[in-house]
C-alpha cells in the first residue's frame, strides 16, 4: 500500500495542442493514458536533471580563464607538447 | 555517444584546454553540462604536464607577458583548490595497467607533433607517450571514460585492452571519447 510519501501526487499541466497530439499518439502506442505516457515521460526527463545546480556557465568561465589567455603555440606547452627548431635537432 | 550526465570522466590534458577554448557547439555545450554535474578529473600526470607548461611559459616570457601567464596559471590552481578540478587517486592498479600498456605499445602510434619550423623531438614524445599511457592507466584502473584528443593514440590502447583481458584483470571496457565527437543532447 502507498504511503503518504510513495503516493502519486496530482499536477495540472497546460500542454500546447500540438504537444498534447503527441503525447495521444505516444499513450496510443503504449495502450495507456495521456496522463500516463505524460508521466512515464517526465520520469526520464526529470531524471536526465535532477543533479543540474545550474553552475555549469560560471565553471566553465573559470576554465575559459585557466586556459583561453594562452596564445596557440603557448597551449601547446600547456598541453604537454615541447616544440624546438627542427633546424637544429 | 555518452550523454553529460551519464558518469564523471577523466580529462587527458589536450582535451581539457580544448574544452575550455573551443566555439565548437557540441563539446562546448557537453562540457557545459558536464560540469554542472561532476568535477573535472585528472589524472597526476596531466597536472604535472599543465603544470611544467605554465612553468616554462613564465620562465621564458618577456615582462609584458608575465602577468597574463600568472593569472592563467592562478586560474588553473584554483580550479584544482576549488574542487572543480579533482586529481585521480593512483596505486597499484594504476602501476599494473600501465605496465601492461608498455609492454603493448612501447613507442607512440601517432608521430611527434610537427608546426613550420618546430618539432617535437622524438625523446620529447616517448615522454609525453608514457605520460599517455600513464593518463590511459588512471582511466582504466577508475573504471572512468576518458576524454581525450588523440585518436590515433588511444584506439589502439583501447583495442589491445579489449583483445588482451587476460592482461588486464578486472579493468572493464575502455570507454575512451574523442572530445571532439562530445554532443549533448
Amino acid at each position: 500500500m502507498a504511503t503518504k510519501k510513495t503516493a502519486p501526487r496530482k499536477l495540472a499541466l497546460s500542454v500546447p495542442p500540438d504537444v498534447y497530439g503527441k503525447l495521444e499518439r505516444i499513450a496510443r502506442a503504449r495502450r495507456t493514458e495521456p496522463a500516463g505516457a505524460a508521466t512515464a515521460l517526465l520520469r526520464r526527463a526529470v531524471g536526465e536533471v535532477e543533479f543540474v545546480s545550474g553552475m555549469g556557465q560560471e565553471h566553465v568561465e573559470a576554465w575559459k580563464r585557466a586556459f583561453a589567455p594562452l596564445t596557440e603555440e603557448e597551449m601547446l606547452l600547456v598541453d604537454g607538447i615541447l616544440m624546438s627548431d627542427a633546424t637544429r635537432q | 555517444m555518452m550523454a553529460p550526465s551519464a558518469s564523471p570522466c577523466i580529462f587527458e590534458t589536450a582535451a581539457l584546454g580544448y574544452l575550455a577554448r573551443t566555439e565548437e557547439r557540441g563539446p562546448a555545450r557537453w562540457f557545459r553540462r558536464y560540469v554542472d554535474l561532476y568535477p573535472v578529473f585528472l589524472a597526476p600526470a596531466t597536472v604535472t604536464e599543465q603544470m611544467r607548461g605554465y612553468a616554462l611559459l613564465a620562465e621564458g616570457a618577456v615582462p609584458e607577458r608575465l602577468p597574463a601567464i600568472e593569472a592563467a596559471r592562478d586560474s588553473y590552481l584554483e580550479r584544482l583548490a576549488s574542487g572543480a578540478a579533482a586529481v585521480v587517486p593512483t596505486g597499484a592498479a594504476e602501476a599494473l595497467v600501465a605496465a601492461q600498456l608498455a609492454v603493448l605499445v612501447p613507442f607512440s602510434p601517432s608521430a611527434p607533433r610537427r608546426k613550420g619550423f618546430f618539432a617535437e623531438s622524438r625523446q620529447d614524445r616517448l615522454a609525453r607517450w608514457r605520460s599517455q599511457i600513464s593518463i590511459a592507466a588512471s582511466a582504466l584502473a577508475a573504471g572512468m571514460p576518458l576524454v581525450h584528443d588523440s585518436p590515433g593514440d588511444y584506439a589502439p590502447v583501447a583495442a589491445l585492452v579489449e583483445r588482451f583481458p587476460e592482461r588486464f584483470p578486472g579493468v572493464a571496457r575502455p570507454r575512451f571519447l574523442w572530445v571532439r565527437k562530445l554532443a549533448a543532447a
